[in-house]
């Protein structure tokens, strides 16, 4: 067999130390075989990202390979991300991550923490050989550059990257990235700008178009930004950080809805992020989406369990969100929900060391546990014992913990007392963003459905009365209270349930069913986005089924 | 009663097709390896060494190609175009096909700028190659040339042998491929299919990519060429 392209220099890896991670025993042999053939004398091999881990806090690798899918556990990507964020590797190790021909999914979830190289299986001892001989040729011409970023001389680095485009014309791109990349790290945006839209006159490729993008939104043009990822989505739908940068680009703007389209979108394309789908549940949360941000909580939680990136946090958010989907009807859907929402809180005492904060924490969930199973004696005894600070100084808990609180309050109805602690986290470092937008839409929220004194005196009454299954007595409460408030949601869903609880298990009365249909009348079009809506429809659908019915009455 | 669920043909179908691919790959990478380890002695051992090896290259091609028209139906095969080198491109594909390569004593000559950079899907492009590769490689008789060259703003990709040549049926207007099934020589047309819907995934601006066959080589065999805007 001839070639007629010049060969690369044949490179010594007899000194070289190398790693091969898979749990396919067959793969491991036959990777050892051929590193072996290669030059390579220190070999080590690892079934599994435990061993990985202990042999990489012993050895200094200069080239690690990973397979991607290694069953149950950790996969490739999380192994690298965690081996990069502890530096248990050399920042000079070569990654290789290998994997499927056919899984192309893997390769885009692995944007986010790039390893340097990917080979597809099946290959062989030559294909193996070059691959290795590029990356390591890779590394020799790009020393000076990635000296300079590591020793922190990013000006120098940049000079670099122009000197080294022009003299390995096979680089070419790879320079001129980290050139782009260099000048956003040094806040010279106009700089970048160039490089990138330099790049894009010679031909429209979605790494340049995302630099710009990243670019405009650091100088908070976020609409020519999302003009920019609109073109990247044109070039490969699949752009998993497209997604990522639509979501920050809408969330700046305040267009919420969008914001979760977009991290949906990233979040089914590349599943295992932990931080994605956290965001995801977090904006879900926000919408008052909550079946979906317990669904995103919990596939952050499941890779989150072997990974740093496990809190007791992730079980947390997921116990609220499933607490907060409920429905508080009592129905065999709540009951299920209520369960989880138990488990969960239960593995936490599992995975982490007990502490108080835990412990309250996980009390002003089962607060709101207990309202929505219609036990609010028992809500209101739990929470009078958090605020009673035996356990632990309300002053000293941590910003998360004082959230949760200021939710729970918010669900019993105390809207001054958490209006207060929720207002006072806004002007917190330590809390996100996200968060702080949580908490003003929380508070906007709250206010737009407050009900007046005696109202919300009655309505509790007539709910009182409701529970103890005396429902004509509760129907007059709540008529009385809708009188006085009338454009009261919460009174008039409460009206209309009891009259539909009535005639589903009495008889269905003319005046009573003209009674409901005036209510949800009166309610008119919720917004789907409405905290209310959930309930809303189903008690709707209630009303439908029983118009079409037979009248008992007759 | 609850009605019975009918088992998805096209799920199970793709669940096997997969399998399938997977066992043939570790088949193909143990027989390299034993090839290696126990080169054939005798022209008899190397005869029928080829045949395994071009037999469960053609499966895992017909594999590959499966899986990939079965996610281009369901709008599931997307492309990512990416620069990358050309040569470094077919330097692996001619080290992944190196056995049948040796055993079958084929010249290969490239003429290909090893620095030059084009936009391309390459794994896409690779099952094309795959499939190209190993049927040149069996109907050539001594030699294979890969030529690049840029051609108005495409860049074009020849390969050709010296062997009989495409048979005419074959040699059609693009996206006729599938049709032409012979039962008489095996031959389903269904890589020639599946090439021409790789290549129109490449696209630049109002470019789009396409496939040339013929018997129009300066090798006198076949030529297969591939443009990419």
């Amino acid at each position: 067999m001839s070639n007629s392209s010049q060969p690369l220099s044949r490179i010594d890896y007899g000194n070289k130390y190398v790693l091969v991670v898979d749990d396919f025993d067959q793969h491991l042999q036959f990777m050892r075989k051929a590193l072996q053939g290669i030059g390579f004398a220190n070999i080590e091999l690892a079934q599994n990202p435990k061993d990985a881990i202990a042999l990489c806090a012993d050895h200094s690798f200069d080239i690690i390979f990973c397979d991607y899918n290694m069953g149950e556990g950790k996969n490739g990507q999380q192994l690298l991300q965690e081996l990069r964020h502890y530096k248990q590797v050399r920042h000079d190790c070569i990654f290789i991550m290998i994997t499927a021909e056919t899984s192309r999914e893997v390769v885009l979830g692995a944007i986010e923490s790039e390893p340097e190289g990917y080979i597809a299986k099946p290959f062989n001892e030559a294909v193996l050989r070059r691959k290795l001989d590029r990356l390591m040729d890779k590394q020799t011409c790009l020393m000076d550059i990635n000296t300079c970023i590591e020793e922190g001389d990013l000006e120098k680095a940049i000079v670099y990257c122009h000197e080294s485009a022009e003299r390995h014309p096979r680089h070419h791109s790879w320079c001129l990235k980290t050139a782009a990349e260099l000048h956003v790290k040094l806040k010279q945006y106009n700089d970048a700008k160039a490089v990138y839209k330099g790049f894009l006159k010679k031909r429209v490729l979605d790494w340049a178009l995302l630099g710009l993008a990243k670019t405009y939104i650091h100088l908070e043009e976020y609409e020519k930004a999302i003009d920019e990822l609109q073109q990247v989505l044109v070039l490969n739908t699949n752009c998993v950080p497209a997604y990522d940068l639509l979501a920050v680009c809408h969330e700046k703007l305040n267009n919420l809805k969008e914001v979760q389209v977009h991290l949906s979108h990233a979040a089914k394309l590349s599943p295992n992020s932990v931080a994605r789908q956290n965001s995801l549940g977090d904006i879900c949360a926000i919408n008052e989406d909550f079946e979906f941000a317990s669904k995103a909580y919990r596939s952050a939680l499941r890779s989150a369990k072997h990974s740093i990136e496990e809190s007791p946090d992730g079980y947390f958010k997921l116990a609220s969100a499933i607490t907060d989907s409920m429905d508080g009807d009592l129905s065999r859907y709540d009951s299920t929900k209520a369960v989880e929402a138990h488990k969960v809180l239960a593995e936490l005492d599992d995975r982490f060391e007990p502490k108080e904060e835990t412990e309250t924490r996980k009390d002003l969930v089962n607060v709101r546990l207990y309202l929505n199973q219609q036990n609010p004696e028992r809500a209101l005894s739990v929470m009078s014992e958090i605020e009673s600070g035996d356990r632990i100084e309300i002053d000293l808990l941590s910003a998360s913990a004082l959230f949760d609180m200021g939710q729970t309050l918010l669900a019993l109805g105390d809207e001054e007392k958490a209006h207060r602690i929720l207002l006072g986290l806004l002007n917190r470092d330590d809390v996100k963003e996200t968060r702080k937008l949580h908490i003003r839409t929380l508070v906007a929220n709250s206010k737009a459905g407050e009900l007046g004194g005696r109202a919300s005196e009655l309505n509790e009454q007539g709910a009182e009365l409701y529970e103890n299954d005396k429902l004509e007595d509760s129907i007059k409460i709540f008529s009385e209270a809708s009188r006085l408030s009338p454009k009261s949601v919460v009174v008039n869903l409460n009206l209309t349930q009891a009259l539909l609880r009535y005639m589903e298990t009495e008889k269905v009365t003319k005046s009573f069913k003209k009674q409901s249909e005036q209510c949800l009348e009166c309610i008119g079009e919720l917004q789907e986005d409405s905290r209310h809506f959930a309930r809303y429809k189903n008690l709707s659908q209630r009303f439908d089924a029983l118009s079409g019915g037979p009248s008992m009455e007759n | 009663m609850m009605e019975k669920q009918p088992l998805d043909f096209s799920v199970a179908f793709g669940s096997a097709v997969h399998d399938v691919k997977n066992s043939v790959g570790l088949l193909l990478s143990s027989l390299d390896e034993f090839m290696t380890a126990n080169p054939p002695q005798t022209e008899e051992e190397n005869r029928r060494a080829v045949v395994l090896n071009y037999e469960a290259s053609r499966i895992n091609n017909d594999m590959m190609h499966l899986l990939s028209i079965y996610r281009l139906e369901n709008q599931r095969l997307f492309s990512a175009i990416e620069e990358g080198l050309v040569n470094d491109f077919i330097e692996d594909e001619l080290l992944a096909h190196e056995t049948l390569l040796t055993m079958k004593q084929v010249e290969v000559e490239v003429d290909c700028d090893p620095d030059l950079c084009w936009y391309f899907d390459s794994m896409l492009l690779k099952s094309v190659f795959n499939n190209v590769f190993v049927n040149t490689i069996r109907y050539t008789k001594s030699k294979m040339r890969i030529a690049v060259e840029l051609v108005n703003g495409y860049l074009r990709i020849t390969i050709e042998d010296d062997g009989n040549g495409f048979p005419k049926e074959l040699c059609k207007e693009p996206g006729e491929y599938l049709t032409r099934i012979n039962f008489n020589t095996g031959s389903t047309g269904l890589g020639l299919y599946f090439s021409a819907k790789v290549a129109e995934m490449h696209r630049n601006n109002d470019r789009v990519g396409y496939i040339e066959v013929d018997n129009d080589s300066t090798m006198a065999g076949g030529a297969f060429r591939i443009y990419l805007p």
